[in-house]
C-alpha cells in the first residue's frame, strides 16, 4: 500500500510542475502570435462606424498600448488567479463564453471517441485473429480509406446521404444534451460519426498491428495448451497485452478530437468552443482566443493522464 | 504391415498380467510444413507409445523435429502452413486428430498438459500467477473460483514454492526464472492430466535449478502416475530423468531403447555420436563432436538419414530408406546394426 501512495505522491508532483509550465508557455506562445498576426482587435471592438478617436480611446481603455510583456503579464496574473477576463466584442466574461461552449465540443469528442473506439477495437480484433485473410485485408482497407478521407468530405457526404435525401437528421444545429437528450443525440450523431472516422482508422490500425504481435508470444500459446478456447485467449490474454499501445494512440486521437472538432462544428453549426475560438481569432478577441486555447491545453493533459493511469492497469510491471 | 510400427512399451508389470495400456501411443506420425520448396515433410513415420508413470525421453538435435512431434500431439502447430500428413495420436484413449476445437480445448490441460522451454515468456505479462493458474482450474472444473484460487495456490506449494499463496499474488516479472518454471509445471498439473509433455523445460535454467527441476518433474511424474514426454537435447538429463529413450534424427526416430541400455551400448552411430558429445571429466579427452549439420527436409540424402555424417557409412548405406529395426526389446535404424560395435565413449 504504501508503495502505492509513494507513486501517487510522486506522479502528481511530477505531473503539476510539468503541466503548469507546459500551460504557461503554450499561453505565452499564442498570445505572441496573437499581437504578431495583423489586425487591431480596438477596430473591431470599436464598431464599424466608429471614428478614429473612438478606436483609440477603445484602445486605450482594452490596455492595448502597452508594452506586449505588460499585457501578457496582466493576463497571466489573472489567468493565475481563475480570472480570464472579458472578450473585447461585448464584455461577456470570458469564463462565461468558455462555461457555455466547451461541454458542447466535449459532448462532441466524447462521442467521436466512443463511436472511434467502438469501431475500431472490434475491427482491429477480427483483423488480427484472421491475419491475412479477406476480412482483415478489407479491415485494413477500410481504415486506410478513414484515415485518407478529409473530414469535411465526409461531413457533406453524410449531411448529402442522411439530411437531403434519407430525411433523417438534421443538417445542422444543437441541442443542450441537459434539456433533451434524445434530440442532442439526433444532432450529434453526424459531426460525431464524422469527427470519429480519422481516429478510428487510426486506433484500428494501431490496434491490429500490436494484436497480432501479441498472438506470436509464447504466452498465447500457453493459453491455448491450457485448454482456452480462441475466444478468451483474444479477449483475454492478447488484448490486455495489445492495450498498452492502443492506449497511447487513443490518448493521441482523444487531443487530435479537440483540434478537429473545429472544422466540424462549422461544417454542423455546432455552437462549441472550435467556433467560439475561430470566431475570436477573425475579431483579434485576445481573452477569448487565450480561454480557448488554455481550455483545451488543460484538456490534452488530462487526457494524457488518463493514458498514462490506464496504463497502470494494461502493464503491471509500470506499478 | 509397416516395419516400422514397432513401438514397444517397457512393460512393468508380471509378464503373466496385461501390459499396461499406453497413455500416449503415437503411430506413424507425418508432418508436413510449407517452405520455399512447397510442403516438406518434417516428421516422418514417427511411433511412440508412453506408459503410466513412465518418462519418455525424445533426444536430438535443434531441427531434428522433437517439439514440432510434440507441438502435433498436442494439435498445436500453426493452422496455415502446417499439416499432419499422415499417422494416428491416441492419448488417454482419444484420437487427438478426431477431435472438434471444443472437445479438444477440454483435453489440453485438463488431461493433456505442456510445459515449454521459455519459462521467462511463456506466463502472460499482464495477469498474477495464481490467476493464470486458476483459470486453467475454473476452465475444466466446475468449481468455484475461491476454489479454483485455492487449488492454484495448493499447485504452487505443490512445486516447491515458498509462500505459494502470498506469491500467488505476484506477476510473472516477480519471478525469477526458475520460480516461473515452477509456476508453469504447477499450471500444468493443476488439473491432474494424465499426459505431460515438456519441451525442453530445463534448457533455459541454471544448472543448480535444472536439477531442482528434474528432481521435481520426476516425483511428479511418480506421484500422479502420469505418462511424461521429456524433450531435450542433453544426454547428461535423459540420464537423470527418463525411463526409455527415442533419438531423433533429421525427423525420424533412428534408434530406441531404455536408458539403461541406451547408455550401455548404443544401437546407432548416432546416438554414440551425442552420448560422446556429454563432456566427462574423466580421461578429459578432446569432446568429440558430430561433423556437418542435420540436412534440410527438401535436401535428404538418400537412404539413411545420417550417412553423409557416419563414420561407420558403407555404399549400401546411401541404397535405399531404412526401417526402423527391432532388436531383441528395442529398435535401431542402422543397417550395420548387426556388426558394428558402438560404445558411450571412446
Amino acid at each position: 500500500m504504501r508503495s502505492i501512495t509513494k507513486w501517487w505522491k510522486l506522479i502528481v508532483l511530477k505531473r503539476l510542475g510539468s503541466s503548469l509550465a507546459l500551460l504557461t508557455m503554450v499561453s505565452a506562445i499564442t498570445f505572441c502570435m496573437i499581437l504578431l498576426v495583423p489586425g487591431d482587435p480596438a477596430v473591431t471592438a470599436a464598431g464599424p462606424e466608429a471614428t478614429n478617436e473612438q478606436i483609440e480611446e477603445t484602445r486605450e481603455r482594452l490596455g492595448l498600448n502597452d508594452n506586449m510583456l505588460v499585457q501578457f503579464g496582466r493576463w497571466f496574473a489573472g489567468a493565475v488567479s481563475g480570472e480570464l477576463g472579458s472578450s473585447l466584442q461585448g464584455g461577456t466574461p470570458v469564463s462565461q463564453l468558455i462555461g457555455e461552449r466547451f461541454p458542447v465540443t466535449l459532448g462532441l469528442a466524447v462521442a467521436a471517441l466512443v463511436i472511434a473506439v467502438a469501431v475500431a477495437v472490434p475491427a482491429a480484433i477480427i483483423a488480427a485473429a484472421n491475419k491475412g485473410k479477406l476480412v482483415d485485408r478489407l479491415i485494413t482497407l477500410v481504415a486506410s480509406a478513414g484515415v485518407a478521407v478529409p473530414t469535411f468530405w465526409l461531413g457533406l457526404m453524410l449531411v448529402v446521404g442522411f439530411s437531403l435525401y434519407a430525411r433523417l437528421l438534421p443538417s445542422s444545429g444543437y441541442a443542450p444534451f441537459w434539456e433533451d437528450p434524445l434530440e442532442w443525440a439526433r444532432f450529434i450523431i453526424m459531426p460525431a460519426l464524422t469527427l470519429a472516422a480519422a481516429p478510428a482508422a487510426e486506433i484500428a490500425r494501431q490496434l491490429r498491428g500490436s494484436m497480432i504481435g501479441v498472438l506470436e508470444q509464447d504466452y498465447i500459446r500457453t493459453a491455448t495448451a491450457k485448454g482456452l478456447l480462441p475466444r478468451a485467449v483474444l479477449l483475454k490474454h492478447a488484448l490486455k497485452n495489445a492495450g498498452v499501445p492502443a492506449m497511447t494512440v487513443i490518448g493521441l486521437q482523444a487531443a487530435f478530437l479537440l483540434g478537429g472538432s473545429v472544422i466540424v462544428e462549422q461544417i454542423f453549426g455546432i455552437p462549441g468552443l472550435g467556433a467560439l475560438s475561430i470566431t475570436a481569432v477573425l475579431q483579434r478577441d485576445i481573452p477569448v482566443i487565450q480561454g480557448a486555447v488554455l481550455v483545451t491545453a488543460i484538456s490534452v493533459l488530462v487526457v494524457n493522464l488518463l493514458v498514462d493511469l490506464s496504463y497502470r492497469i494494461f502493464n503491471p510491471k509500470v506499478r | 504391415m509397416n516395419v516400422d510400427n514397432g513401438a514397444v512399451l517397457l512393460q512393468t508389470s508380471e509378464p503373466t498380467q496385461q501390459p499396461v495400456k499406453p497413455l500416449v501411443s503415437v503411430k506413424d506420425l507425418s508432418v508436413e510444413f510449407v517452405t520455399d520448396h512447397g510442403w516438406q515433410r518434417v516428421i516422418n513415420n514417427v511411433s511412440l507409445e508412453i506408459a503410466p508413470g513412465k518418462i519418455l525421453g525424445v533426444v536430438g538435435e535443434s531441427g531434428s523435429g522433437k517439439s514440432v512431434t510434440s507441438l502435433a500431439m498436442m494439435r498445436l502447430l500453426p493452422k496455415q502452413g502446417s499439416r499432419i500428413a499422415g499417422g494416428s495420436i491416441e492419448i488417454d484413449g482419444e484420437d487427438i486428430q478426431s477431435l472438434d476445437d471444443k472437445a479438444l480445448s477440454q483435453m489440453r490441460g485438463n488431461r493433456m498438459a505442456m510445459i515449454f522451454q521459455e519459462p521467462m515468456t511463456s506466463l502472460n505479462p499482464a495477469y498474477t500467477i495464481g490467476e493464470q493458474i486458476a483459470e486453467t482450474v475454473r476452465r475444466h472444473k466446475r468449481v468455484s473460483s475461491k476454489e479454483a484460487w485455492k487449488r492454484a495456490v495448493e499447485s504452487l506449494d505443490d512445486v516447491g514454492i515458498p509462500n505459494a499463496a502470498g506469491r500467488a499474488r505476484r506477476y510473472p516479472h516477480e519471478f525469477s526464472g526458475g520460480m516461473r518454471q515452477r509456476a508453469m509445471i504447477a499450471m500444468a498439473i493443476s488439473c491432474k492430466p494424465r499426459v505431460l509433455i515438456a519441451d525442453e523445460p530445463t534448457t533455459a535454467l541454471d544448472v543448480t535449478i535444472q536439477a531442482q527441476i528434474l528432481q521435481l518433474l520426476r516425483s511428479m511424474c511418480e506421484d500422479l502416475g502420469l505418462a511424461m514426454m521429456f524433450i531435450t537435447h542433453n544426454m547428461g538429463v535423459v540420464a537423470d530423468t527418463c525411463d526409455d529413450v527415442a533419438v531423433m534424427y533429421a525427423g525420424e526416430i533412428v534408434e530406441r531403447a531404455g536408458i539403461y541400455e541406451i547408455f550401455a551400448q548404443p544401437k546407432h552411430p548416432y546416438t554414440e555420436g551425442l552420448l560422446r558429445a556429454v563432456p566427462k571429466l574423466q580421461g578429459r579427452s578432446e569432446l568429440a563432436s558430430i561433423p556437418g549439420t542435420t540436412p534440410a527436409p527438401w535436401d535428404m540424402p538418400p537412404g539413411c538419414r545420417f550417412q553423409p555424417r557416419c563414420p561407420y557409412a558403407v555404399p549400401e548405406c546411401a541404397e535405399s530408406p531404412l526401417p526402423l529395426r527391432q532388436i531383441a526389446d528395442r529398435s535401431s535404424r542402422c543397417l550395420r546394426v548387426g556388426e558394428l560395435d558402438l560404445k558411450a565413449s571412446k
